[in-house]
């Protein structure tokens, strides 16, 4: 229980110092205009996730650097926090009274709309629980959750060995894991994302200012959100998703300022190029629909003076071009320098300039046919679809909501055309997805550009309710959200009550399949032995065993394309022990590797089965060679793979 | 007649908000892990009728999975 609290505790600390940076930093840029009006929601999260980019950018130049320790992280989080108190001491007066004008407008609304509005706020608070309480899953068992622990670890970023080329990607969330996982524990890391979470969400709600939708209408936006499964499902488990979806609408949202407060247009231009930055890094498949929507903006706000004189081009649309560009590329400085010194490739995983480089991002997950059925069915498809892979549904609500259109006043109100540049936004994302990866089916990667669509739906039903007619269809409206609102607190009660009877080790035992095993090599594997992982899911493995895994090269290059009795022999040359088959992820392995064909100086003993999981014991001594690579020791927690010269890794 | 198509797209726009929430729920209990738990309960006339519609939304939200890459 205490280390629970403490845990929370210091995940609290964490993002106060990641807000109070951004503040400070917002509070330094705003000093000539100290009575610009921001809408409170915005600022508190621009703050949030400015801190949050310029400190996950820290973090990583720190653990190129192999300093990243727990003592540097907490002096970092202690300066800013006594910066902080001291410099935005006279804003939080401010700010209370605000909150306090906000909390007087939600009293004044009807009965059922405090009672959905209380559902509303268990079912957030129902996540971040779930998301404190969960395990890392999926993608996070085999790469998000395991980079950051191995950092925390080692005190150092480094690829890992057995997803090489997929360290190229940008990290931002990841650093944020590894700096929780270092001073608390890896829940703080997952409510991290939680916090995360709410940010974005009060970026939506600032969105919904914009155009004007009053407290009901912003209570439709959070129930459209929180039903959005490609949202919600990763506000737990350990993926970075919500990070990108953050960043991306803070880079909506500061474009849209710029056109509302010209008084500030180069700063909100300048927020808004290094919220798409930290946006790439974050999340990289958002950026390529955050960008398109940005300098839509620009244009559109522009094009009567474009039309005036082309002179107004470059002042109009070039300047501003460029402001978004300049600090866009400041925001992915110490990502091009992460990749240059790791991987000698600064482009990576884009553009490649040394090497051949590995294609991965040219991805198709279906056939042509079936893209072509998934394209013609599009909006259905992101709100329905199960497609394998696909990870979840932008809310069905938005389906359902948008053509009471027909009754709403919208097109009539001055927010009309803040309406329709959101509305182009949304399309000119979707578009270019289409164009550019139509085979890939997943919401997620174009996870800001489809919850900007919430703010349009909102207003349109807000519409509805201003307005004494439709009494049933106001009727089924409530309905459905009352049964959604239901059926989402319910599941997430009944996940966090399973989880809490079973207890933790119950539930890592049970709840994930490589735990089990994980468990018993911790136990077996001695420091500098390595273990040959035919799977993807380490999640729980030591950070020691995790620094000397197979990898890529071993395992897809040479493992995978010997037969018996030569796969043994190379699994000895290069130093392993023991050999990890996980049949979810390789379910074809060993029919290619006979345990009865191999060189009678080696023994192979199964030491550990169960349904998913077998693990073999390589033991023996080739004559006249010893192995050509083993797991050196480099300080009491970094370990690395070393190979005699001529044997590679 | 204005108040005739008012009330006409009226009832349309509800059928089609009740046909995307059935839609959801027919999907929702095979996804949703609450749900998921609760099925046992459900009587099993309903659990039929939804267990049909899934059969028949199915092929129109789901494909093969064919990884290719360059």
């Amino acid at each position: 229980m205490i280390s629970t609290l403490i845990s929370i505790a210091i995940t609290l600390i964490y993002v106060l110092a990641c807000l109070f940076l951004g503040l400070i930093l917002i509070k330094l840029m705003l000093w000539r205009w100290p009575i610009i009006n921001l809408n409170l929601l915005g600022k508190l999260a621009s703050g949030f996730m400015l801190g949050q980019g310029i400190l996950a950018s820290t973090w990583l130049l720190l653990g190129l650097g192999s300093v990243f320790s727990k003592s540097i992280i907490w002096s970092i989080i202690i300066l800013i926090l006594l910066f902080g108190i001291i410099i935005l001491r006279s804003s939080f007066q401010k700010s209370l009274a605000k909150i306090k004008e906000k909390v007087k407008k939600l009293k004044q609304l009807s009965l059922i709309w405090k009672i959905i509005f209380l559902f509303v706020i268990a079912l957030i608070l129902s996540y971040g629980v779930w998301s404190f309480v969960n395990l890392p899953a999926g993608d996070a068992e085999g790469f998000y959750m395991v980079l950051p622990k191995v950092m925390a670890s080692a005190r150092k970023l480094r690829p890992l060995p057995n997803t090489f080329d997929f360290s190229q990607i940008g990290l931002s969330g990841e650093m944020h894991f590894a700096a929780l996982m270092s001073i608390a524990d890896s829940a703080a890391a997952q409510l991290f994302i939680w916090f995360t979470a709410i940010a974005a969400t009060m970026f939506l709600l600032a969105i919904c200012s914009m155009l004007q939708i009053k407290v009901l209408g912003q209570i439709v936006a959070l129930i459209i959100l929180f039903s959005s499964s490609t949202f919600t499902l990763y506000l737990s488990g350990g993926k970075v998703d919500v990070f990108g979806a953050a960043f991306g609408l803070a880079a909506y949202f500061w474009v849209l300022e710029a056109y509302r407060q010209k008084k500030v247009q180069n700063l909100a231009l300048v927020l808004s190029g290094l919220f798409l930055g930290f946006n790439l890094v974050a999340k990289f498949p958002n950026a390529a629909t955050v960008l398109p929507g940005l300098f839509l903006i620009i244009i559109w706000n522009n094009y009567s003076a474009l039309k005036k004189k082309i002179r107004n081009i470059f002042p109009k649309i070039i300047y501003p071009f460029l402001i978004v560009i300049a600090f866009f590329l400041l925001a992915i400085i110490p990502h091009l320098i992460k990749n240059w010194f790791l991987f000698n490739e600064p482009l990576a995983p884009f553009i490649f300039i040394k090497s051949a480089g590995a294609k991965w991002l040219d991805q198709s997950w279906f056939s042509s046919e079936n893209i072509h059925f998934i394209l013609k069915t599009y909006p259905i498809a992101l709100t329905y679809g199960q497609y394998p892979m696909q990870g979840g549904n932008i809310s069905f609500l938005l389906l359902a909501f948008a053509p009471l259109i027909v009754f709403s006043d919208t097109l009539k109100t001055i927010a009309k055309t803040k309406f329709f540049q959101i509305l182009a936004m949304v399309l000119i994302g979707i578009l270019f997805w289409i164009l550019f990866r139509p085979g890939v089916m997943a919401p997620r990667y174009i996870l800001p550009t489809l919850l900007l669509a919430i703010p349009l739906v909102a207003k349109i039903v807000d519409d509805i309710f201003t307005k004494s007619r439709f009494l049933i269809l106001k009727i089924v409206i409530i309905l459905s959200f009352l049964i959604v609102l239901l059926s989402s607190t319910y599941s997430n009660y009944a996940q966090i009550r399973q989880a809490l009877i079973m207890g933790k080790a119950n539930f890592q035992k049970y709840g994930r399949f490589s735990a089990q095993s994980s468990e018993f090599l911790d136990q077996k594997v001695a420091k500098g032995e390595r273990v040959f992982m035919a799977g993807y899911y380490v999640y729980f493995l030591r950070p020691d065993i995790l620094q000397c895994l197979s990898t890529q090269s071993e395992r897809d290059d040479q493992a995978f394309k010997k037969q018996s009795p030569e796969v043994w022999s190379y699994l000895y040359d290069q130093g392993f022990k023991y050999m990890v088959v996980q049949k979810v992820s390789f379910p074809d392995a060993l029919k290619s590797w006979d345990i009865n064909k191999k060189p009678d100086w080696l023994g192979i003993k199964e030491i550990y089965s169960d349904p998913s999981v077998i693990i073999y014991s390589l033991e023996g001594t080739k004559p006249d060679q010893t192995p050509q690579c083993d797991c050196t020791s480099l300080n009491d927690k970094a370990w690395d793979v070393r190979c005699l010269s001529g044997a590679k890794k | 007649m204005k108040k005739i198509s008012v009330f006409f797209f009226q009832l349309i726009l509800i059928f089609w908000i009740l046909g995307c929430l059935y839609v959801w729920l027919t999907l929702e209990f095979v996804t949703n892990p609450g749900l998921i738990m609760i099925r046992p309960n459900i009587p099993p006339r309903i659990s039929n009728i939804l267990g049909k519609s899934r059969q028949m939304i199915w092929p129109y939200v789901w494909k093969d999975y064919v990884y290719t890459q360059k």
